[in-house]
């Protein structure tokens, strides 16, 4: 098994404190009926997720492939969100219903695993075209 | 249809261009096969045994050796430069080896067929 680089634990630090912000901001935003701070801090959300991923995997393209790189990211960003997203939820019974959770998980974890299969069918991360071009 | 010159040498460099791009791969190679070069003579050799056909620049050239050298076709050793630090050069592995060997079996020596060299000297 591959070891996380020094900017993937990064990555999933600020990745694991974003998602805890965004849920309890969101908790709090439903409790309250604040329907226009949800739409702001899930688009803040977004844009800081979003530069996250930018700054850590710019230094990590230096050593690794594009392939590999957007799959590595794509899977700790899934992995760090539903962690906490359940946490969150066994923690404080929060608003969000259980089932839906575990469908939005169910069907980006099928997104997770169609990325898995199209960076598996490359020659060491990289794409036949991006080899050769 | 009239042609002139003009349209001609357009649609000549286009074609070239395109022929050109997809044959960095077998220079870098066949130069590596020739014997171990660091990147200022992988230029050389191209330039020489293309008679400055095919030209590409450094930058695409590192590009593709860096590439290359994470699918293991190529290897390479730093070695004291008389200018400035050391130099990479660069070498085939044995995989880069085996496939270069394939490749030129089954798309280098179709232009060797005898019936096409006569069509090419026609």
């Amino acid at each position: 098994m591959k070891k996380l680089s020094k900017n993937q634990i990064l990555f999933a630090v600020i990745s694991l404190v974003l998602t805890a912000l965004f849920l309890h901001s969101l908790n709090y935003f439903i409790a309250n009926q604040q329907w226009k701070n949800i739409q702001i801090f899930a688009v803040a959300f977004g844009v800081f997720m979003f530069l996250n991923g930018l700054i850590n995997g710019y230094f990590d393209s230096k050593d690794m492939q594009k392939m590999e790189l957007s799959f590595s990211y794509h899977l700790i960003t899934f992995i760090s969100f539903n962690a906490v997203q359940f946490l969150y939820l066994m923690l404080y019974s929060s608003r969000f219903s259980f089932m839906n959770t575990a469908l939005t998980t169910l069907f980006w974890g099928v997104g997770v695993f169609v990325h898995y299969l199209s960076t598996k069918n490359t020659i060491k991360g990289y794409s036949a075209e991006e080899l050769f071009d | 249809m009239a042609l002139n010159d003009d349209y001609n040498k357009l649609v000549l460099t286009s074609w070239e261009q395109a022929f050109h791009k997809g044959q960095l791969t077998f220079w870098i190679l066949i130069g590596l096969k020739e014997s171990p070069k660091c990147l200022e003579e992988i230029l050389v050799f191209i330039n020489e045994n293309t008679n400055g056909v095919i030209m590409f620049d450094e930058q695409s050239i590192y590009r593709a050796l860096r590439k290359y050298y994470d699918v293991e076709l190529i290897d390479y050793e730093l070695r004291d430069s008389e200018r400035g630090p050391q130099r990479k050069y660069y070498s085939l592995t044995k995989i880069g080896s085996a496939i270069l060997k394939e490749f030129i079996e089954r798309n280098i020596k179709l232009f060797q067929h005898k019936n096409l060299v006569k069509i090419l000297n026609k």
